[in-house]
């Protein structure tokens, strides 16, 4: 069943405490998209081909942003794999390298992942807007950094990111 | 000042130079600066090079058209914003 429109609505919750993964090891990008594609995959929100489709758009577009003190990244891929929108989010104990966007060349120190489950292209659109208010924002990036538990997490979007 | 035309391309979806040609948007109505935005995506990038006095780009390009590039991802994280503008203005003013 492909995403509609309504579940596209963005009057729901940006993520939830199952789609928290803190605090997180992962080996490496791929690993780190592995565990929250699972926690994706289980919620309901992506099919199976989500995780192998989100590895391979990262290898050819890479999402790492290198914001000073805290890289972040935002994994994605297309709306096929995609059943409800959302965002699952993992906080890295110790960095990974993720490559950074535009820069093949270039490594980021990851430790903020957002895997983004895109409904539709509009959708992202809408979700990147205001994921990158929070990436402008060093004393919101440290919130999320240094919470103890899914729930702060969730709280932390739930503040900083507004609908409309 | 002849009317600019500014090229923003990304690389797989069209998000990223959706954002960013927004901001460019504002940008070019606080500074005064007559230009066109053409979004795109890497696949697009020899057509929308043609015309272009200025590429702004979140994805690697890997031909070279004559045309200057400036790296938009500051436009995302906020990090080194001012002097990509600077650099933007820079070449639109010449």
């Amino acid at each position: 069943m492909e995403a509609t429109q309504e579940q596209a609505d963005v009057k729901q919750p940006w993520t939830r405490e199952d789609l928290v993964i803190v605090p997180m090891q992962a080996e490496n990008a791929a690993d780190a998209i592995t565990q929250l594609g699972a926690r994706l995959q289980m919620g309901g929100f992506v099919k199976d081909s989500w995780v192998q489709a989100t590895i391979e758009r990262e290898k050819a577009f890479a999402t790492g942003l290198p914001i000073p003190g805290i890289g972040v990244a935002i994994p994605h891929t297309d709306a096929e794999h995609v059943l409800r929108q959302t965002i699952a989010v993992g906080v890295l104990e110790r960095p990974v390298a993720f490559g950074e966007m535009g820069n093949p060349d270039s490594m980021v120190p990851v430790r903020i992942v957002c895997a983004l489950a895109v409904a539709h292209s509009e959708s992202l659109i809408i979700m990147l807007q205001q994921l990158v208010e929070i990436f402008q924002r060093p004393d919101v990036l440290s919130q999320i950094a240094e919470a103890q538990s899914p729930a702060e997490i969730v709280a932390v979007f739930e503040r900083h990111l507004h609908i409309g | 000042m002849a009317k600019k035309t500014v090229a923003v391309i990304c690389g797989a979806s069209i998000a990223t130079s959706t954002i960013i040609a927004e901001k460019l948007k504002q940008l070019f109505e606080e500074e005064n600066i007559d230009a066109e935005i053409n979004k795109g995506l890497t696949a697009d990038a020899d057509k929308l090079a043609q015309n272009a006095d200025l590429i702004v780009a979140t994805a690697f390009l890997r031909t070279d058209y004559g045309v200057p590039v400036v790296n938009g991802v500051p436009f995302l994280t906020g990090v080194g914003v001012e002097e990509t503008v600077r650099q933007i203005l820079e070449i639109l003013r010449k």
